[in-house]
């Protein structure tokens, strides 16, 4: 279902469905839905005292993953730069 | 959009821990964050589908540049993969926290409502320090190793976020790149934590 909103709404834009009101509304649409979205993650989390105490760990976890995720990234980008030459 | 993310979480997790929320009402804020979360996705859609910039560019640079997200994504799965293998997560699960490519306002929502909370909230926390880490780093690693690699620690968010730091250190045509880049992986994200989500 979440899926099928994202292509719906990849199809709209393509196609200019609804002329520049659709993009108008999408701009206007997108931040308002990222606050909610993360606000009422926040509220899940902070009723869940399990979670809650678990954060600090979830931190350091979080930190491991940003660091090799940016590492694999720049050395498989690194390698492409063999098939992609910058115009 | 920074602040109002980090407002409205600070906020949330607040109201969640002094039970500004009653416990009774928690499972429909589950339905209304998945209401939310529908036309957050219909609007970056519409937001992606748009973006003349990144088809022009992508028929001008040719279907090769698309190695370049490809590579981006292929290299953020590994190491994805591989620190989930230090703390103990199966290939799968850390491998849905790295599809984020450092969008963690929705990787981490998504992952929340298809996996569990827990490992939403590790990839929300986990895309937040990318994003920042990439700020930081892209100026070093554009010097070091070029223009193509200079797109690869902001993931996704090189079509916004980390697109002037990006610009800054490699000029505007590698800045064309790396906004391809950013929206094609931007594009990914909601097909690969789904997919990714299912294993």
């Amino acid at each position: 279902m979440l899926l099928a909103l994202f292509v719906a709404g990849l199809l709209v834009g393509r196609r200019r469905l609804g002329g520049p009101w659709s993009v108008r509304a999408a701009r206007a649409l997108v931040p308002a839905a990222v606050a909610v979205v993360v606000g009422l993650m926040g509220i899940r989390i902070g009723a869940d005292p399990a979670l809650l105490g678990r954060l600090p760990v979830l931190g350091g976890e979080a930190a491991a993953f940003a660091l090799s995720t940016v590492i694999g990234s720049i050395a498989a980008a690194a390698l492409a730069r063999r098939y992609v030459e910058l115009p | 959009m920074g602040w109002l993310v980090a407002s409205s979480v600070v906020a949330g997790v607040l109201a969640g821990a002094w039970g500004l929320v009653p416990r009774g009402s928690l499972p429909a804020v589950g339905s209304l964050a998945d209401v939310a979360l529908g036309a957050l996705l219909l609007g970056v859609g519409v937001e992606i589908g748009q973006s003349e910039t990144a088809w022009r560019t992508l028929r001008r640079l040719g279907p090769r540049v698309l190695w370049v997200p490809v590579a981006v994504a292929a290299g953020s799965l590994a190491g994805a993969v591989i620190a989930g293998w230090g703390v103990g997560l199966t290939p799968s699960r850390a491998a849905v926290v790295g599809a984020g490519f450092g969008w963690y306002s929705l990787s981490g929502v998504m992952v929340a409502r298809l996996v569990n909370l827990d490992l939403g909230t590790l990839a929300f926390l986990a895309n937040l320090l990318r994003e920042l880490l990439a700020l930081l780093v892209t100026p070093l690693v554009a010097r070091s190793l070029g223009g193509i690699a200079a797109s690869a620690p902001g993931g996704a968010t090189t079509m916004d976020v980390t697109l002037p730091v990006v610009a800054r250190a490699v000029g505007p045509e590698g800045a064309l790149v790396a906004f391809v880049s950013g929206a094609v992986l931007s594009g990914l994200v909601p097909v690969l934590v789904t997919v990714l989500a299912r294993l």
